[in-house]
């Protein structure tokens, strides 16, 4: 019965994933006109919440295999101790630094709100979009790290210079007066809030984070990484060993490559070396490398078939 | 490609009704060739060599998330377990993605129970590293060298991450055997590892090994898909070049084709 319901579920889903992707966006049948994929962002940020509890399994994973590791104190338990304490840690200060910013700057995320007002107000109403912006603004919180009076003095300036362009220059475009007060807005947010980060960035959560990420996960990433350099070389050495016919076709290959891409090539050996590297790059490698994308598209495109049609017998019951 | 015009549409047809047409007769009896592929044969030979010396198998997906490719490999993996269950060697699967999680735990514990040893089955031994794929390379890393790996597998998608998996097998002297659908990374694994499958080749494994009809029947189709492409390769190439002399043929006219909305 499982099985059978999961039959069902698989087909409905890629049947309207497919419908989504092959139907135009608004037809008409019988008379009445059809937005298919009307919700289609809403149906595709519900899998997101697939992600969300596949997060918790994968720290759930983590937690048992180490956590059995440390309990029975099997060899090498002292990594798993600094492991589960350094994942704890991480995801305290990067809890309590996220909280500290949002909490400090969600007085600040009502000039968002405004901005947002404004630009999208209707063009006909630009005398009540004055009345709003002088009730909105002056009941709004003044924003953490901003003085009352900073703020007040704020507010006035952009009043003033709206009743100035309602004024005067009354063949202005609303839409480009709206866009100068919203820019207004914004620029008064960004100098603002960056006094204000400066001194959040000073507080014990927002330097730990720094720590862990700056000074020791990118750092180690980039040591990591490092690495290829050497395991590139030592790769090329053993795949260079001209062994076969194969390998002295490769190496021949990779040597033109290497002569056409230094300066040295061209001015020593051979100046046409530049383009002989490139018609082996361009007539050689590059419709190989197609093939290999064609055929595994192809390939993914009839095991996506088999999957929505439920036709393998799967690897898993 | 955000949505499909009409000419997208018949070419997805075109492109499915031989694969579902090759599916049906291979059910009704029609028996299709399958070249040999060396190094699908090495597969089960690799396991066996392990279990030999004792030394345990480790099998990894890359960077693949949950899709058609994730299934394929899930296809060789349980292939893999079987035998592994069979010979009583434990077979360790590295995670960079925790959605598959529980897709690899349910396949390997298919695998056990279909051998009748369940109660060797070990889901620590799936092990979800990090999702960071440096992070993930080294935690890789640091498997292969602690427990003498034997042999270890590599099939999915790779990025930049592929020469050090590949090199830290190499290291301990472990036989690899790798399959990638990354273009950019077959050269590492085809200098690192003993036996490289190209493309979709790694589609086509869980078919070699099983010799399931469905599956069978869909290789078959595959190929004269790709001959539908090639076909229209070639005809887009010739009235490309007939252009060039000749008014009648205008340039650009397939791409037009394409590119027409409903």
């Amino acid at each position: 019965m499982i099985n059978f319901i999961t039959k069902v579920i698989t087909f409905i889903g890629g049947l309207y994933f497919f419908l989504e992707f092959i139907l135009p966006k608004k037809f008409s049948i019988f008379q009445s006109e059809i937005f298919f994929g009307k919700y289609h962002d809403q149906i595709s940020l519900s899998l997101v919440l697939i992600s969300c509890v596949a997060v918790g399994l994968g720290v759930i994973n983590i937690l048992t295999i180490h956590g059995s590791v440390i309990l029975s104190k099997k060899s090498g338990f002292s990594s798993s101790l600094v492991l589960i304490l350094s994942f704890f840690f991480s995801l305290f200060i990067q809890s309590a630094s996220w909280i500290n910013k949002e909490s400090h700057l969600s007085s600040w995320k009502d000039l968002d709100a405004i901005s947002t007002y404004v630009s999208k107000a209707p063009d006909t109403s630009l005398e009540k979009l004055d009345n709003n912006l002088k009730i909105v603004l002056e009941n709004n919180r003044t924003p953490e790290g901003v003085s009352k009076e900073s703020y007040l003095l704020f507010i006035s300036n952009l009043r003033k210079e709206l009743e100035f362009n309602l004024n005067t220059n009354k063949d202005i475009f609303p839409t480009s007066l709206k866009e100068i007060i919203s820019n207004k807005i914004s620029e008064f947010k960004n100098i603002s809030l960056r006094e204000h980060e400066k001194m959040l960035a000073n507080t014990f959560y927002e330097r730990s984070e720094k720590v862990i990420l700056n000074g020791l996960f990118f750092p180690l990433g980039a040591s990591m990484f490092s690495l290829l350099a050497f395991y590139i070389s030592y790769a090329a050495y053993r795949s260079f060993r001209i062994r076969s016919l194969e390998a002295a076709c490769m190496m021949l290959a990779a040597l033109l490559i290497i002569l056409g891409q230094i300066p040295q090539g061209s001015m020593y050996i051979s100046e046409s070396l530049p383009e002989f590297r490139l018609w082996i790059m361009e007539n050689l490698s590059t419709p190989a490398l197609r093939a290999i994308a064609f055929g595994s598209a192809v390939a993914g495109l009839s095991l996506s078939l088999r999957m929505w049609l439920s036709m393998d017998k799967g690897s898993f019951n | 490609m955000e949505h499909s015009t009409p000419a997208i549409c018949i070419l997805i047809i075109l492109l499915l009704s031989p694969v579902l047409y090759c599916i049906r007769k291979c059910r009704n009896g029609t028996v299709y060739y399958l070249r040999k592929i060396k190094g699908i044969d090495e597969i089960n030979f690799s396991v066996a060599t392990s279990a030999e010396q004792g030394k345990p198998i480790i099998f990894t997906m890359g960077m693949t998330d949950v899709s058609p490719l994730l299934y394929a490999c899930l296809g060789i993996l349980s292939h893999v377990s079987k035998i592994c269950a069979k010979v009583n060697i434990p077979v360790i699967v590295p995670l960079r993605d925790p959605e598959s999680l529980a897709l690899i735990d349910l396949t390997l514990k298919s695998a056990y129970e279909e051998k009748g040893k369940l109660h060797q089955y070990d889901s620590n031994r799936i092990k979800y590293l990090s999702s960071d794929q440096l992070a993930f390379a080294s935690g890789y890393q640091g498997i292969v060298h602690r427990e003498k790996i034997g042999t270890a597998f590599l099939f999915g998608s790779f990025a930049a991450e592929s020469l050090i998996l590949a090199e830290a097998g190499s290291q301990v002297g472990a036989r690899q055997i790798a399959g990638t659908v990354s273009a950019e990374q077959i050269p590492f694994f085809i200098t690192s590892c003993d036996y490289t499958l190209l493309g979709e080749e790694l589609f086509a494994v869980s078919a070699y090994l099983t010799k399931d009809k469905t599956q069978l029947g869909s290789l078959r189709g595959q190929d004269i898909a790709k001959l539908v492409l090639l076909t229209l390769i070639i005809i887009g190439t010739v009235w490309e070049t007939l252009s060039l002399h000749f008014q009648y043929f205008e340039s650009g006219i397939l791409k037009n084709i394409f590119s027409m909305s409903w």
